[in-house]
């Protein structure tokens, strides 16, 4: 039954096993470097000598002496004057809001400490994002304390006082003249009605949304079908199948939070519901959402079209609608395309098609098929549509040619950014330099607010009263968790002020939410109640009915051939364009911790790339490290190639959103501009382009983590016994998986039978009583929901103080993740299967990094916890030289200003780790902060343990199940983790554990792990057939499952040929049972 | 200081067993009885909660003091009174009225209490009423800790040093004389005669010149040790505050309880420093303290008006990677303030009594018990209770439940 599969990592290792493993060897990227500075090591090497140990003994020795006979210096407790009465010092206080960035939101609580926001959780009351959180919020929180905020009214370049920009500002509106105001989507109710009063006030105000990610074809298409300009809601937990047409909608698209959310509750499958949605995904880039996708079919961004009428025909063939023509695909896809016709139509009613594009329409055709398949009034709802997302390509640039022939005389400008992230930014620029007063309220002097006449610096979210419709009827609260930490002042403030009623925004929105809202609720007899219950819970919801199916208008022979001319392109290769999950449009560029965290799919960070696809790498002989350069329309950049698996042929992919210049701090401006390769087409933005590819260099240093901590296998070699294969990725397909629950864990079946471990897990170690009584704290992976996201990644730096590195220490494998998401590539490189694996700290509790600690600074606790006593550490790095699981990081320098020298030490790099008092705000007061010289990893999150314990004990009652959660557990919008106590047989952790599909991490070699992985099941017809394993040992073919048994291992013997043995014989995710040097079967 | 003696433990041992026998018939046994019930320890935290801001038990505050309240009125009266005075006192109660009459007509506030916690704060009442010597106990206790210091200098001792050196004196003398008994023994056998004995020739021999150098290379490394690890450490610490507050009064005389200005103690991590709006609860009404008059007490109300927050100065200081939360310390482990910070009702100015080490903190966690039957949390550690239970344990420390590993306090 058990699948032979190989895992590989990257190309070098698909392609050389054996070479790679020599490369990797090694247990540490370099060798001990470091007395001078990065750069001087990596040029000159390390040139220590017997004088300069000499000269640091007797620094250190004076330098002891001297510090020891300093006099302690004098601490102060500063209470308040009038304490707030909700406010406790030492105890977090929650604030219901709303993160709302450009088209980006997610409901939020944020956690504050002694009136200072630092970290941000999912608000689990939201029916929209439902307690899960995306990177970028998790990470807004940074934002706030960034140093590269506008910190006062500006005129010029000069600073202003409010008094001042706001009598010229206000005069050149009265002035007359035609006067804009550009935005981006507007979500706010309240500041709709403040623009609707505003153009009352100036007649000749016109106001226009701009969003550089834009769904403008998505609108269009419905007001063409349906009547109706909007985006409607989609309900992915209704979906049995779903079809994805290059709709990144786990990771980017519309709602990305809700729909994973959606998503993950039909993919979690138990032995109560094994049953689980299919879905398929057509797209030219190898996106998050493509990596989840049981079926996935490369297709050039020229043949999306294409697909999408290939789908239609097949579907209206069922259904007997008349079918349409245009553009061609090969037979590989329409083999895809029929059979996800068939599942769609199977399951119609239950099946939802979205699709990326920005063509209207394509979007026609695809409303066409899901008025097919009944997907109105069940899948997708047009009575309740996302308000947020606006913004109309078409109306930007009539604004753009308006502001070129010099008719705007004022011009105000929120939250966009059109001087960098507009195709028509030359035109804008020019255009900009003709408006009389232009007025920018950004809040930092980013490209186009360094042209403005005025900055008006607008709060940080989290300054500010707001209020958003993120979707029709679902009403939410944005309210201050601090103090504006500046001279800035909320923009709709600001146009109030112009317009000269001064009660100020608060009390707009709450006489809006009078007159509009609390009118449609019956819950409350009184405003007052209505709103504190609001602002208390962030969210409301008002009923909206759903719509039923709704009569459709598009013409889809019509839409069929427009949309098959808007995707083609001319030239060598068709570049696709996107915003990836941590820098969106450009305006997360400031952020390191988005900066740093690596795209889930190639594991780059602090860069852009192109990617290009496997078979196109070969023929034009381009390798990882190379530079190539991409030009288009007269336009051209360089950039390293990434080798992407999974990439469509003759296509090429950039994210957008790197190479800023202006506002942002100068260690991250990394990347290159892709922005000028978007064109607007006449009807919408396009983010295709034909372009050329030209290899221009090579050796670019590319800050890449995946195989910084390669895992290995030296140790299961030794020590399993008999010896089975090592256990990085169980999988198994859905059919399997509902025979035998066990299937695809091999090991957890065997260990679920009585006597095994006793004969084959001998161990030197007492069997532990204490972690019997009490807690036994266990985490919990369902590798069936992880996505990838890297939520969870973002929320660990926040909660434990992780500190950011930067770039070139990227480079040198030096990031201090204490949680990565590993991604596994299986099969043909040209269409691999992906799966991911959240990694941090097992927490062992047979630990092998305690035992070679000469300090005992790692040891082990009652509760099961592998602790870390920072200051016993001395910085051997025994411990992570002994880690199987590669998670133990080492604080090579100061990262975060902990040690009292540090400034003018050799690495004073306060540009962009958080050393400045104001970044260190965001520090979490009940973490240490770990100097330089310690080895530091994931703790479980102990102080919440600890202080989830203290609630209990407090209140005198047993510890709840769930009363304690991890960072990484609240972040996941898949609940894809679990926590808890495992001597607690009723909790939700003991479930995970006992559940079938439950294995440990190499647990072969019995270093008893606390992290357990649930197996992940593919909802596929066949595992192997669908992918090919090694090119290399000239075995293509597939093979059937029943087939399996001596099949898999004359294969073996094959590829004792081609190259190392060993290299194949590690990373199988399950594995035969049979000692692979041997020719015995276990099976 | 303590480390000088540490020798003569076993003598110190006997002079304190001595001086507790005579001691013991001086000690409250009773109170500690009374104090020990849960109506007791309940009704301070409700009379800490409600009451001490107006009342004390000896003496007028803002209220009268609350010393003999039961024998002076019934329950059912009082009961009614408590929770609302202002209803009693239109009904035309005539105590109620001569109350209300004799504090000038100030209004005792409604307070939210049940009659069972007004039966838990009266009890409370009444054991401070009965005993008001409350922390004899712990200042007894202190007081023969002094008494055994002031005995290093007892004629007891000084016999004992007298007799040290007697015998020091008859060793060195026997030395000498068997010294000269063996050269005379030589010289009669005509044996090559033997050095005499000096202390000179001791550093001529070699083995004891080596270990005599490890010996004081042992003593000056651990000395280093010790006193490098004490480094930072701030016992005594006693500094200057902006206002020269008095914890003997508040706290003692007054007996103010500790949380109603350190409000945070037992809710979370920081005790925390009372905010100037605290102080005016009391001090709008007093305006001038038995010390200093109304120097001291105006600097409160110069804070107070301008908005400027008094800048105390932090005497108990831990290091950054230490974690310590005051609520699991004063609320689940029901740990006295004083056990840390000393006799604080008696300090003028408040110095930092213990050595706050990591030594110190792991001492007190081996040997202080958890709450661990009256605490529901501690279920958990089925195994424990089944030890307590069969008498494997005789009670169950910080330390069995995991108190001294690292992670409780270091992350």
């Amino acid at each position: 039954m058990e699948k032979n599969i190989r895992y590989w990592q990257s190309l070098e290792q698909f392609e050389n096993e054996a070479e790679f493993r020599a490369a990797h060897k090694d247990e540490f990227a370099e060798d001990l470097p470091v007395l001078g500075g990065a750069d001087e090591v990596a040029k000159e090497g390390y040139k220590g000598n017997r004088r300069d140990f000499l000269k640091m003994l007797g620094f250190s020795v004076s330098a002891a002496t001297i510090a020891a006979s300093c006099e302690i210096p004098v601490k102060y407790a500063i209470p308040y004057v009038q304490k707030p009465e909700e406010i406790t010092p030492g105890i977090a206080s929650y604030y219901a809001s709303t993160f709302l960035d450009g088209s980006d939101f997610c409901n939020v609580l944020v956690k504050t400490r002694d009136g200072r926001p630092i970290k941000i959780e999912g608000n689990p009351e939201s029916p929209l994002t439902q307690g899960g959180t995306s990177a970028r919020a998790q990470a807004s929180v940074l934002s706030l304390y960034d140093i590269n905020r506008v910190k006062h009214p500006m005129k010029g370049e000069n600073a202003s006082t409010w008094g001042e920009v706001d009598s010229a500002i206000s005069q050149s509106l009265r002035s007359g003249g035609q006067a804009v105001l550009l935005t981006s989507g507007i979500a706010s109710p309240s500041t709709r009605q403040l623009i609707a009063d505003m153009r009352a006030n100036f007649p000749d105000l016109r106001h226009v949304e701009y969003s550089p990610i834009s769904y403008s074809g998505l609108r269009k298409s419905n007001q063409i079908c349906f009547g109706d300009a909007v985006i409607p809601s989609y309900n992915f937990a209704k979906a049995a199948v779903i079809v994805g047409l290059s709709a990144d909608f786990l990771g980017t698209w519309v709602s990305p939070v809700q729909f994973a959310k959606d998503y993950s509750k039909n993919r979690r499958v138990s032995a109560d519901k094994p049953t689980m949605s299919r879905h398929y995904q057509f797209e030219t880039r190898m996106s998050m959402t493509g990596a989840n996708a049981d079926y996935r079919q490369p297709v050039k961004v020229s043949e999306q079209p294409a697909v999408a009428i290939a789908l239609y025909n097949a579907i209206a063939g069922k259904s007997g609608n008349s079918t349409a023509s245009g553009g061609s695909i090969d037979a590989a896809t329409q083999e895809m395309v029929n059979k996800a016709a068939l599942d769609l139509w199977t399951n119609r009613g239950h099946a939802l098609v979205v699709c990326g594009s920005n063509d209207p329409n394509t979007q026609v055709i695809v409303n066409a098929i899901n008025i097919m398949l009944d997907s109105y009034g069940s899948t997708i709802d047009l009575g309740s549509p996302y308000m947020i997302g606006g913004g109309d390509d078409a109306e930007f640039n009539q604004l753009v040619a308006d502001m070129g022939s010099g008719r705007i005389s004022t011009l105000l400008i929120q939250g966009v950014n059109p001087i960098f992230d507009s195709p028509l930014r030359d035109q804008f620029a020019t255009g900009l330099g003709k408006v009389k007063t232009s007025v920018s309220f950004s809040s930092s002097l980013d490209e186009t607010a360094a042209k403005c006449d005025y900055v008006c610096p607008d709060h940080h979210y989290l300054e500010k009263w707001n209020d958003a419709e993120l979707k029709k009827g679902q009403f939410s609260i944005c309210q201050p968790t601090i103090s504006p930490l500046f001279d800035t002042r909320s923009w709709q403030e600001s146009l109030l002020t112009w317009m000269g009623a001064g009660s100020g925004f608060y009390s707009y929105i709450q006489n809006f939410w009078k007159s509009n809202i609390y009118g449609r609720q019956n819950k409350h007899g009184n405003f007052q109640s209505f709103w504190d219950h609001s602002v208390h819970d962030g969210v409301v919801s008002m009923p909206t009915g759903v719509a039923g199916a709704p009569g459709f208008n598009g013409d889809v022979a019509s839409a069929a051939a427009k949309a098959v001319n808007a995707a083609k392109s001319t030239g060598e290769f068709e570049l696709e364009l996107y915003q990836n999950i941590s820098l969106g449009d450009g305006r997360y560029a400031n952020n390191p911790y988005l900066q740093e965290t690596p795209d889930p799919i190639s594991k780059v960070c602090w860069d852009n790339f192109v990617a290009v696809s496997y078979d196109d790498a070969k023929a034009n002989g381009w390798k990882r490290y190379d530079v190539l350069e991409v030009s288009a329309n007269g336009y051209s950049i360089q950039l390293p190639v990434v080798v992407q698996p999974g990439q469509a042929n003759g296509t090429c992919s950039i994210a957008l959103g790197y190479g800023r210049t202006k506002g942002v701090n100068e260690r991250c401006q990394v990347g290159q501009d892709a922005f000028p390769f978007m064109s607007y087409n006449g009807e919408s933005l396009a983010y295709h382009t034909g372009v050329s590819l030209q290899k221009v260099g090579s050796g670019y240093q590319l800050a890449l983590t995946q195989t910084h901590n390669f895992i290995d296998d030296t140790g299961v070699k030794v020590l399993a016994k008999p010896k089975p294969r090592i256990g990085i990725i169980n999988e198994a397909k859905l059919a399997d998986y509902k025979e035998d629950k066990y299937v695809g864990n091999t090991y957890g079946r065997k260990l679920s039978k009585p006597g095994y471990k006793e004969e084959y897990l001998f161990t030197l170690y007492d069997d532990r009583p204490e972690l019997q009584d009490g807690h036994h704290w266990n985490l919990g992976v369902d590798l069936n929901t992880c996505i990838g996201c890297s939520a969870c990644v973002v929320s660990c730096h926040l909660e434990n103080n992780v500190p950011v590195v930067g770039q070139e220490e990227v480079f040198r494998a030096h990031e201090m993740h204490w949680m990565r998401i590993d991604r596994y590539y299986a099969g043909d490189p040209q269409n691999p299967r992906v799966a991911f694996q959240p990694m941090m700290c097992q927490h062992c509790d047979n630990a092998p990094c305690e035992n070679v600690c000469p300090v005992a600074a790692t040891n082990h606790s009652s509760e099961g916890l592998n602790q870390m006593a920072y200051n016993r550490c001395i910085g051997t790095r025994y411990c992570a030289n002994n880690c199987p699981y590669k998670v133990r990081r080492f604080n090579w320098y100061d990262w975060q200003g902990a040690d009292s020298f540090y400034k003018g030490t050799i690495f004073d790099n306060d540009d962009y780790t958080i050393v400045d008092d104001l970044s260190r705000m965001v520090l979490n007061p009940d973490v240490t902060v770990r100097s330089r010289g310690v080895m530091e990893k994931c703790t479980f999150c102990v102080q919440r343990i600890q202080d989830g314990k203290l609630e209990a004990k407090k209140a005198g009652v047993p510890l709840a199940d769930g009363a304690i959660k991890t960072a990484c557990q609240t972040a996941c919008p898949t609940d894809a983790i679990m926590f808890g106590d495992i001597n607690d047989p009723d909790s939700e952790i003991s479930k995970w554990r006992a559940n079938e599909r439950a294995y440990r991490m190499l647990e072969e070699i019995h270093v008893l792990p606390s992290v357990n992985y649930l197996t992940k099941i593919r909802n596929v017809d066949e595992l192997d057939s669908w992918y090919d394993t090694r090119p290399d040992d000239g075995d293509h073919g597939s093979h059937g499952h029943d087939d399996h048994g001596h099949d898999g291992h004359d294969k073996h013997k094959k590829g004792h040929d081609g190259h190392d043995h060993e290299g194949h014989d590690h990373d199988h995710g399950h594995g035969h049972d049979h000692d692979h040097g041997h020719d015995g079967h276990g099976h | 200081m303590g480390k000088k003696y540490t020798e003569f433990n076993w003598l110190r041992s006997m002079i304190l067993a001595g001086l507790l026998v005579i001691l013991l018939p001086f000690s409250a046994t009773h109170a500690q009885d009374a104090r020990s019930t849960e109506g007791y320890k309940k009704g301070k935290a409700l009379f800490g909660a409600n009451c001490a801001s107006c009342h004390k038990i000896q003496g007028k505050l803002i209220g009268p003091g609350l010393a003999g309240v039961n024998d002076k009125y019934d329950r059912e009266w009082l009961y009614k009174w408590i929770k609302n005075s202002q209803a009693l006192i239109k009904s035309g109660d005539g105590d109620a009225i001569a109350i209300y009459n004799e504090y000038s007509k100030s209004v005792m506030p409604a307070q939210p209490v049940s009659d069972a916690e007004i039966d838990q704060i009266l009890e409370y009442v009444q054991v401070e009423t009965d005993d008001p010597g409350g922390g004899k106990q712990t200042a007894n206790a202190a007081a023969s800790g002094t008494t055994a210091e002031a005995n290093l200098w007892s004629p007891l001792r000084i016999f004992l040093y007298i007799m040290a050196v007697v015998l020091l004196v008859m060793l060195f003398m026997m030395g000498k004389v068997l010294s000269n008994l063996g050269r005379m023994a030589a010289e009669k056998r005509g044996e090559p005669i033997p050095e005499p004995f000096s202390v000179a020739s001791l550093f001529q021999n070699g083995k004891f010149v080596a270990v005599g150098l490890m010996l004081l290379l042992c003593i000056m490394g651990y000395t280093t040790y010790d006193h490098a690890a004490a480094l930072g450490r701030q016992q005594n610490y006693a500094p200057d505050q902006p206002i020269k507050f008095s914890h003997a009064l508040h706290a003692g005389t007054h007996k103010i309880e500790c949380q109603y200005c350190h409000s945070g103690a037992s809710k979370g991590k920081s005790a925390v420093i009372p905010s100037t709006n605290v102080c005016m609860n009391c001090h709008k009404a007093i305006q001038e303290g038995p010390t200093y008059g109304t120097t001291e007490i105006a600097k409160i109300y110069e804070h107070y008006e301008n908005n400027i927050p008094v800048p105390w100065v932090k005497i108990h200081n831990l290091p950054d990677h230490v974690y310590f939360n005051h609520a699991q310390h004063v609320n689940a482990g029901q740990i006295e303030c004083q056990t840390c910070h000393g006799e604080i009702q008696t300090m003028e100015k408040v110095k930092q009594q213990e050595p706050l080490s990591m030594g110190w903190c792991i001492d007190c966690h081996r040997e202080t018990a958890v709450q661990f039957s009256s605490n529901d949390y501690y279920k958990t550690y089925e195994k424990l209770h089944d030890d307590l239970k069969e008498g494997k344990l005789d009670q169950v420390t910080v330390e069995s439940i995991g108190g001294t590993e690292c992670q409780k306090c270091h992350y």
